[in-house]
């Protein structure tokens, strides 16, 4: 085990090195950089644009810039702001915790909606509840996730406007409340949360439902369970702990992408439903070139699935005996 | 007796002298009787805001614009004159370049200081000092910088290198900083010193503004809380000599997508509003006429201070057949003779816009010379010139070509976040292909094109990479607006078609020279004759092919009162914030 993992840890390394390159080119290989929107301004001076130039660094080549990032990155110096004039950590941290709260209540919902399905399916499959759930879960997934956030945005005012009631269509907290205390305000928070999470869960629940249900039915058409229940094994035993721990390994497997899905972000539900998360920070830090955030927020989330993929190997093989890595 | 009768005497001139601003009962269709103090406005900001400090601002809507009063001066829209603000009385020198001003001595910080003299003669060595500072550029004219004085302790003079009617535009900008504060630290650190005060992490018990509302509570990337600054209530009356303002404070959410600040106003969620396309519009008539929301609307109020516009690389030295052939007067007019703006309007704005023609915008309707329109629609007569410059033959793909075999080929860029200007686009496509010219659309971020047209070395000055482009312009005065120096020069910041130092051709010449002329003169009506020379250049030369300005629409929910009265409710008076109203007036009926 030690060996194998020591060789994966070692193997982060060029991984993490080449990917942080190809990053560091591509955002450099956009025309202009951040200061090409402050030279429209005409009360802004050429010489002093120059001057920016030289205190961001940005006059430097490519290779300099990188070296200079890669070396602070490594010592948990992110970088500046251009925008916001202030480290990057310090802007992004807020935005992470924030995205944090919709992607675990997602998360939660997700699986635990998803599995219950999944089993379900391949327990009826082709009943009708169970060709209602697919023909939902199919739409689901043809369904973008901002897209849905519109018409559930859409139905929410006209609910709203039908019936006076006031369910929270954006933003983490209600401009309302003038210094609640701190359950007052953590109630305020899910309210707000709850929309945007449900609709992240979705297509979530969409396509892990779907896998569940091929990965169940394949396993219970296998010869063991067969057995089982021929040796005259409960229903529940069989289902949960024989088949569905078989099913769920490419599942396990598949953990690994959880770890830097949490600091990713929500996506643009976060942007429909103004959730101060890390998506629309990025967003904005894309279109302004603020080279450092877009950067270290990215490698950031690549170390994170880099390490995310290795724990879920080890997972794997502490779930599967018949896994083991020499 | 005798001392007491001075001191009686004293006391009554003293009482006489007292003379707060007052925000006159024109601005406002609510009497001051009818009005209720209290409550908080609710507003939306669809971006972030990046500093507490006026010096460094820079999106909008900014903190130090809200929470600051004004200046010197400020503008009268029932008179379109300049009246004292700050200032209680103020004169003008015989020679139209010196102001001296009087300050009201009720003046007062949100922390109690006095607004003095002393804070105007800081602020603007600061604002001279400081390149940094969005007011730096007015703090000198054609580079001679302007001069000031103090002559007492509520008395100052400014000096202006040239006596242009800009000037008391040019001094309404120039917002006081609390010496106090900004003094010492501009002292011992200079111009870095006074940029790094007042970050946005900044306690905003600390801040100290003049304005109606200061800060009282920011959540970055969520929302922000003003509330009334009470020194304000001591030198800004209303006509009845209530303090105001009225409001209680005000609270900005920020959000983000466009779809969502519409539904927080259908939701009810948001006080103010503005539509900027018909589909928006649509909405909220559409839930107002079902009774679902109870708003005011004010459609079509007006056209915006906005203009979009297309013009043509004159400095494309790569390419020396399309060089001549945009620096060609009559292409130029064949050009503007295939833009159909009436179509235009119709089916990008969905009729709601009107047609430019000169750097005048069309709000200002009075300024707009004569017979703008001679280069309109016109697909046969562009036919015609294009045929008489030697494009006679069309090739196999029905493209114009000239004797030498020279496609009339050329490509139009513009912005891919402004989904009306590539509409704008592919209407002028459809309507070139007609008549046998290729136009190919790129539609590439904004700052790429910005780029490409602006470019920052005089090498790529000389060579800018595109054909045609289509971008607009916002903003200006209303004193002299036939335009900015930024546009009118050759090179220019602002000039889209010639950013070449030196003017290429005599007409750009005599436009600048206009242009200067027209600052220095005072009387109104031979400005506008100048402008009318100015306006009639550019119809004759079309070195910006103007397009469209869309119509203004405001909308704010019924518990919101005391808005402008009709007459100068349009966008020339409407504030970017609030919309058409004076936010010390506002008051809120529910």
């Amino acid at each position: 085990m030690l060996p194998f993992l020591l060789r994966r840890l070692l193997q982060l390394i060029p991984t993490f090195l080449l990917g942080t390159v190809v990053l560091f080119m591509i955002v450099q290989a956009a025309p202009g950089d951040f200061l090409t929107q402050l030279s429209q301004n005409p009360k802004i001076s050429a010489d002093r644009i120059d001057a920016l130039r030289v205190m961001y660094g940005l006059d430097q080549s490519g290779l300099v810039q990188y070296w200079r990032w890669l070396t602070h990155f490594l010592v948990g110096n992110l970088g500046l702001s251009f925008s916001a004039n202030r480290p990057v950590w310090e802007v992004v941290a807020p935005r992470l915790i924030n995205s944090l709260v919709l992607v675990v209540i997602s998360t939660v919902l997700t699986y635990s909606l998803a599995i219950t399905i999944g089993v379900f399916g391949a327990l009826r499959p082709y009943s009708l509840a169970d060709r209602l759930l697919s023909g939902l879960a199919y739409f689901g997934l043809g369904i973008p996730s901002f897209f849905f956030a519109l018409l559930a945005l859409y139905a929410l005012v006209v609910v709203k406007q039908n019936t006076g009631w006031d369910l929270p269509i954006g933003g983490k907290t209600s401009g309302a409340l003038d210094d609640p205390g701190f359950f007052r305000n953590a109630w305020d928070v899910l309210l707000h949360a709850l929309i945007p999470s449900v609709i992240l869960a979705l297509r979530g629940i969409s396509s892990e439902s779907r896998f569940i249900r091929g990965q169940m039915l394949e396993v219970l058409g296998q010869d063991y369970v067969r057995t089982a229940r021929a040796k005259g094994l409960g229903s529940r035993a069989v289902i949960y702990k024989h088949a569905f721990r078989n099913a769920a390994l490419p599942l396990v497997a598949g953990l690994g992408a959880l770890l830097p899905a949490l600091i990713g972000g929500a996506g643009f539900v976060e942007v429909v439903f103004n959730w101060p998360g890390l998506t629309p920070l990025l967003l904005d830090a894309l279109g302004t070139q603020d080279l450092y955030v877009v950067v270290s927020t990215t490698a950031l989330s690549t170390l994170l699935y880099i390490i995310g993929n290795v724990i879920s190997d080890l997972a794997l093989a502490a779930v599967d005996p018949r896994i083991r890595y020499s | 007796m005798h001392k007491a009768a001075v001191l009686i005497v004293a006391l009554a001139l003293g009482g006489a002298t007292a003379s707060p601003f007052v925000n006159p009962a024109n601005q406002s269709v609510s009497a001051p009787a009818s009005v209720r103090t209290g409550g908080t406005l609710r507003l939306s900001a669809a971006g972030d805001f990046d500093t507490f400090n006026p010096l460094v601002a820079q999106t909008r809507p900014n903190i130090p614009e809200l929470t600051d009063a004004g200046g010197l001066v400020s503008v009268d829209p029932n008179t379109s004159e300049y009246v004292g603000y700050m200032a209680e009385t103020f004169s003008l020198s015989a020679d139209k370049r010196t102001y001296t001003f009087t300050l009201r001595p009720e003046l007062k910080w949100s922390d109690g200081q006095a607004i003095t003299a002393d804070d105007f003669i800081t602020s603007f060595r600061i604002y001279a000092a400081d390149e940094d500072s969005g007011l730096n550029g007015y703090m000198s004219d054609n580079g001679k910088p302007l001069t000031y004085k103090k002559l007492g302790a509520l008395k100052l003079s400014i000096t202006f290198p040239r006596g242009a009617v800009q000037n008391l535009e040019t001094i309404s900008y120039l917002t006081p900083l609390p010496d106090h504060v900004f003094g010492p630290a501009f002292a011992s650190g200079g111009a870095k010193a006074v940029n790094d005060l007042w970050p946005i992490n900044t306690d905003p018990s600390k801040l100290v503004v003049s304005g109606p509302f200061k800060v009282s509570r920011y959540t970055r990337g969520e929302r922000l809380t003003l509330v009334r600054n009470p020194n304000y209530g001591l030198w800004n009356k209303d006509s009845a000599g209530r303090p105001t303002p009225y409001l209680d404070g005000l609270q900005y959410t920020v959000v983000k997508d466009a779809n969502a600040q519409l539904a927080q106003f259908l939701a009810g969620n948001v006080d103010v509003y503005q539509p900027d396309n018909r589909d928006k519009l649509a909405q909220i008539t559409a839930a107002k006429t079902a009774g679902k929301l109870d708003v005011q609307l004010m459609a079509n109020a007006g056209p915006n201070a906005t203009v979009d516009y297309l013009y043509f690389n004159f400095n494309l030295a790569s390419s020396p057949f399309k060089q001549k052939l945009f620096r060609d007067v009559r292409f130029r007019q064949a050009m503007s003779m295939l833009v159909n703006k009436d179509a235009i309007i119709d089916q990008v704005l969905g009729g709601l816009g009107v047609p430019a023609w000169t750097s005048v915008y069309p709000l200002y309707s009075e300024w707009v010379a004569p017979n703008v329109d001679k280069y309109k629609f016109n697909p046969a007569a562009a036919a015609a010139l294009l045929k008489k410059m030697g494009f006679t033959k069309k090739g196999s793909d029905g493209v114009l070509m000239d004797a030498k075999g020279n496609r009339l080929s050329f490509t139009l860029d513009t912005n891919s976040e402004n989904n009306r200007r590539q509409q704008i686009a592919r209407l002028f496509v459809d309507e070139a292909r007609k008549v046998g010219v290729e136009v190919k659309t790129n539609f590439i971020p904004f700052t790429q094109l910005i780029s490409l047209t602006t470019p920052a070395t005089a090498a790529e000055k000389a060579d800018r990479k595109f054909d045609a482009a289509i971008t607009g312009l916002s903003g200006g005065g209303f004193i002299n607006p036939v335009g900015v120096a930024a546009t009118l020069a050759c090179g220019g910041d602002l000039n889209g078609y010639d950013q070449s130092p030196t003017c290429l051709q005599p007409w750009e010449t005599t436009q600048y020279n206009l242009y200067l002329k027209s600052t220095t003169e005072f009387d109104q009506a031979k400005r506008k004759a100048i402008a009318n020379q100015i306006q009639q250049l550019q119809v004759e030369n079309q070195g910006l092919i103007y397009l469209i300005s869309q119509n203004a629409h405001y909308a704010w929910d019924s518990r919101v009162e005391g808005e402008f009265p009709k007459k100068i409710a349009t966008p020339l008076w409407a504030s970017s914030y609030f919309g058409p109203r004076n936010i010390a007036l506002t008051w809120l009926s529910k």
